[in-house]
């Protein structure tokens, strides 16, 4: 199914803020849902204290966190392995929005009823995508930064502890940039299959046989990701020194609001590179070969 | 040729997709320059806002600071002042010795003099000595076969003894006629029964309390004795606290060494135990060492003399008024030296641990000023502060005189204080332990127990509540670490011997958690509580005093109550809990029923619902607080709040009272304060005055609609959980 689509260059995040401010709302749901039996517990645990949980937080309520950390241990680990399971689950969700926030970003249709749908009918596709990616992350992850690191480890004895350190996290940055490089791939992948109709295996072999492309959508998505880390940190220096919490909320969520901002950025940078991609023509002649 | 595809229409591109090469070929899509220069801009600023915003203003604003060293506390003194210090102490137990350790064998060839006083009432025919390195000898020594399970001292590597060669007063050898004392089944942790056999053949079961006879002579009370004594130690393998990993070498409880003296003419003597070894009589040290020149040394005292000669580095340490000797030796220390007043500190780590050094340096130098404004002025003029190396932890967190060790990572301040912790702690025990010197396998408490409760203070003095953890929001309380004191595995009493105990995590649990969280709670209770230590630790500097002295002092000082309240905390076994049970909040209501004027029948009224106005009559109220473990009868403060938002404190005991039933403590108290306003909320201690409150979870309770609820939960987990719903999301 192939939808109209947006020229080129009219293809911005910027231009799609009900889409981005959509998926904002179902991460916000999302966490609603994962927070809510911490909340359930912490409000069985504090809830009547006349201060309510500020208790844990503020004035002395540092000893008070510390018997409830000590008195439900076992409810606090459990409710880590829910959460983590949940998290999970939503990885696999996930890939509605996803699907739906590329489609808004490429579609001349501005509906949520489209995105929705369009979110609905690449989900297989970006799931196959998705299991391809955590499959050659986990390996690349291994290959390039487990293994090595932990062969390293012996021959860092003698070294300064510092030295050590960077020496044996050395293979991790690497794979760390390995594994940009992979959801650059895996984000241009999904940028064809969303625009351009590819199926699962012919996407994932056009990017595979563009690493100029690939490369270029790194050179975006590294700044943007490390702005989403400094909101992060703008967002826990604002709030730090404030007491009131709708207005620590509200600063959170406009953070939030923006992090999806800065990824919808990203998608859209993919998605006109995925143009470039199909009409190169050093790449044509074999994406016309997998497509036969 | 085709257009210039700066605006090609999707469907040309679409076409292209499965267009054959040579059609393809002429179709280009440029990137125009202006668009890479907005991108290229658009990045820069985006790594602005991650680097510069994020890193620079976020992480820093969250992330914790080193505190620069404050000054001394203030200290109130009690009122007629804290007692003059002893400049020494009564030297009872004196040592000349000569060490030399070979590295690659890790062996100590040892010789020297020991000389003894007798300070007892009764003449001595025979002296022990305790032969600590032999709890390593093999693995049937009351130390290895101990089951005490939860504490350190678990490793087991390569056995380590020592042997006496000669032990010789005037040209007598006295060794021939040494017997080891069997202490088979005497603890409740040794699994063999009393008067079980040796181990293996005839070999004995333990050889580290030792009795000598003196022969035909006695030492007549007053006179004293020098002894001859040569001795071999082979080190093992770094385990409690002693031994060699590589090159390493921690050498402590390495040379024979007199049992302390008691008054009657006994010795304190027992085998080398898992929780518990030190109780020893002052004197005087004098200790040349000798290593390879490549090394580096540390140790007790003062080096007075020091020099390198075929290839051999030979030092000479100098100590008065203490009652042990520690070493240490290794070819890749890194040593820093500094001055707290009049103190010389040495750092000795392993290379890299600069971080860790500054950590350390801030901890004894501010833990030099705190303890001596609260104890009394450290009187050495030296401190060394060693950090074992990686593989050697096992020697981390250990007090010898003026030698301490930490321990902990080479990282810079990062929120969590380990190294600070371990530092301050040790650094304590040249108090509690060095010139305070309890006997600690009979009162463990007399040495970890205070000693903890001192470290407690000076870690609240540098990082305040949140002295254990602080990076943004969390924030906790260094009291955490003692908590485990309030809920032990087995509700022993603090106060009783190491050998007494269920097993190690239960004596960790009682001693270190339960003292400190138990004298926290009469320190933030009895204003002059701390001030009591104060005159406890001068009073008793280079002395071996008593749970009973401590409780006397704790009585003249700060008061009977508190001297009460003391003893039951820490001399009986349990725990304790206060708790708010409910309250009870109701508009009063005019009276009902049938009323008799002056008693007379024939008078009688009968007032029914309505008759009588409700106006002005205002509230009932009550509030049931409770009290559950052992009967400790402290003065709790209750926070009452109401409902026009006012707030009334009381006080609460549970002692035993008149009115008591049982004449025993009481497990409740109701508080009655009926007003104008209903009573809407309880808190129990609001101002955490007492740690050693089992939980303070059970220590509120509210009316229906009074509740706080979780909105800062709700907030957190928000964002947080938002953040991880980002990371797994699209």
């Amino acid at each position: 199914m192939i939808a109209p689509k947006l020229d080129v260059d009219a293809i911005s995040a910027r231009r799609r803020p009900k889409a981005i401010a959509a998926v904002w709302a179902f991460e916000l749901a999302v966490a609603w849902v994962l927070a809510s039996p911490w909340v359930e517990i912490v409000g069985r645990v504090v809830g009547r204290h006349p201060d309510g949980d500020r208790a844990l937080f503020w004035e002395h309520g540092r000893l008070l966190l510390g018997d409830a950390l000590i008195h439900h241990a076992s409810i606090i680990s459990a409710l880590v392995r829910s959460t983590l399971w949940l998290l999970a689950a939503w990885a696999i969700v996930s890939l509605l929005p996803l699907g739906g926030l590329l489609a808004a970003l490429s579609d001349r249709d501005t509906s949520l009823r489209n995105a929705a749908a369009r979110g609905t009918a690449l989900f297989a596709r970006m799931a196959g995508l998705q299991g391809l990616s955590l499959v050659l992350g986990a390996f690349g992850l291994l290959l390039i930064g487990v293994v090595p690191s932990l062969l390293l480890e012996p021959r860092t004895a003698n070294l300064l502890p510092r030295t050590a350190l960077v020496v044996s996290l050395f293979p991790l940055v690497m794979a760390g940039g390995a594994l940009a490089y992979l959801g650059a791939l895996f984000d241009l992948a999904r940028a064809l299959v969303a625009r351009h109709d590819a199926t699962t295996l012919r996407a994932f072999v056009a990017v595979l046989r563009a690493p100029r492309h690939v490369g270029r959508l790194v050179a975006v998505s590294l700044p943007r990701t490390l702005a989403s880390l400094g909101l992060l940190g703008l967002g826990a220096a604002l709030t730090s020194p404030l007491h009131a919490i709708l207005v620590i909320g509200l600063v959170h969520q406009v953070v939030a609001f923006a992090r999806v901002g800065l990824r919808a950025s990203t998608l859209a940078r993919a998605l006109s590179l995925s143009d470039e991609l199909v009409s190169d023509p050093e790449l044509s002649p074999v994406e016309a070969q997998v497509a036969t | 040729m085709p257009e210039c595809p700066c605006r090609p229409a999707t469907e040309t591109l679409l076409a292209t997709w499965t267009r054959d090469a040579d059609a393809s070929n002429g179709v280009r899509f440029c990137m125009a320059k202006r668009t890479r220069a907005r991108e290229l801009l658009e990045s820069a600023v985006f790594v602005l806002v991650g680097v510069v915003v994020g890193v620079g203003l976020g992480a820093r604003s969250v992330w914790p600071k080193t505190p620069s060293l404050p000054e001394a506390p203030v200290v109130t003194p009690p009122e007629k002042g804290f007692p003059e210090v002893p400049r020494t102490s009564e030297r009872v137990a004196d040592y000349t010795l000569f060490a030399k350790l070979d590295p690659i064998n890790h062996v100590v060839e040892g010789h020297g003099t020991i000389t003894l006083k007798n300070r007892s009432s009764a003449p001595l025919s025979s002296i022990r000595l305790h032969l600590y390195l032999n709890a390593f000898k093999n693995d049937r020594t009351v130390f290895r076969r101990a089951r005490v399970s939860g504490f350190r001292g678990g490793v087991e590597g390569a056995p380590g003894l020592v042997d006496v060669k000669k032990l010789s007063w005037d040209g007598v050898d006295l060794w021939p006629k040494h017997s080891f004392v069997e202490h088979t089944g005497e603890y409740p942790q040794d699994p063999l029964s009393p008067g079980a056999p040796p181990a293996v053949g005839t070999a004995p079961s333990d050889e580290t309390d030792v009795m000598v006879p003196l022969g035909e002579r006695t030492l007549a009370p007053g006179e004293s004795a020098s002894f001859e004594i040569e001795f071999h130690d082979e080190l093992p393998e770094i385990s409690e606290r002693t031994g060699y990993h590589d090159s390493f070498h921690f050498v402590g409880q390495w040379f024979p060494k007199l049992a302390r003296l008691e008054d009657d003419g006994t010795f304190a003597a027992f085998p080398f135990h898992h929780l518990g070894e030190f109780a020893a009589d002052f004197g005087r040290y004098d200790v040349t060492l000798d290593v390879p020149a490549t090394f580096t040394v540390g140790a007790t005292g003062a080096r007075v003399e020091q020099k390198v000669e075929g290839g051999r580095r030979i030092e000479r340490y100098q100590l008065d008024d203490v009652h042990d000797f520690a070493f240490t030796a290794w070819d890749r220390y890194v040593l820093r030296e500094a001055r707290e007043g009049e103190v010389a500190i040495h750092l000795l780590s392993p290379p890299g641990y600069e971080a860790a050094m500054d950590r350390e340096l801030l901890s004894v130098a501010y833990g030099l000023r705190a303890f001596g404004a609260r104890y009394g002025a450290y009187p050495y003029a030296d401190l060394t502060v060693v950090h074992p190396p990686e593989g050697a932890d096992e020697a981390g967190g250990m007090e010898y005189p003026t030698l301490i060790t930490s321990g902990g990572p080479w990282f810079p301040e990062h929120g969590t204080h380990e190294v600070e912790g371990v530092t301050v702690h040790e650094l304590g025990h040249q108090w509690f332990y060095g010139m305070v010197a309890t006997h600690e396998v009979e009162w463990p408490a007399g040495d970890e127990g205070l000693n903890s409760y001192a470290e407690l203070g000076v870690m609240q003095d540098l990082y305040g509540e949140g002295s254990a953890a602080r990076f943004g929001d969390v924030d906790l309380s260094y009291l955490i670490f003692q908590l485990r004191g309030a809920e032990p595995d087995f509700e022993e009493p603090v106060f009783q011997p190491t050998w007494a105990f269920a097993n190690g995590s239960s004596y960790g649990s009682r001693v270190y958690g339960a003292t400190a969280i138990i004298l926290e709670t009469l320190r933030r209770t009895y204003p002059r509580f701390d001030a009591a230590i104060g005159v406890y630790a001068r009073r008793f500097r280079f002395e071996h005093p008593t749970q009973q002295e401590l409780f006397e002092v704790i009585a003249e000082v700060a008061g009977d109550d508190c001297a009460a309240a003391a003893r039951a905390a820490l001399t009986q076994p349990g725990t304790l809990d206060v708790y708010v049970d409910s309250i009870l909040s109701e508009k009063k209501r005019p009276p009902t029923g049938y009323f008799d004027d002056g008693g007379d029948p024939s008078k009688r009224k009968k007032l029914g619902a309505g008759d009588e106005s409700s106006e002005g009559l205002g509230y009932a109220n009550a509030a049931w607080i409770g009290r559950k473990g052992a009967p400790i009868d402290l003065p709790i403060e209750v926070e009452l709040r109401f409902g026009d938002g006012t707030r009334r404190r009381e006080i609460v005991r549970f002692g035993p009272t008149a009115t008591s039933p049982n004449k025993g403590a009481a497990t409740w108290r109701r508080l009655d304060v009926d007003g104008p306003q209903p009573l809407v909320a309880v808190i129990v201690d609001p101002d955490l005055r007492v740690p050693m409150d089992r939980t303070r979870l059970d220590n509120f309770a509210t009316r229906e609609g009074h509740s706080g609820g979780a909105p800062v939960t709700r907030e957190r987990a928000l964002a947080w959980l938002g953040v991880l719903a980002r990371s797994f999301g699209p």
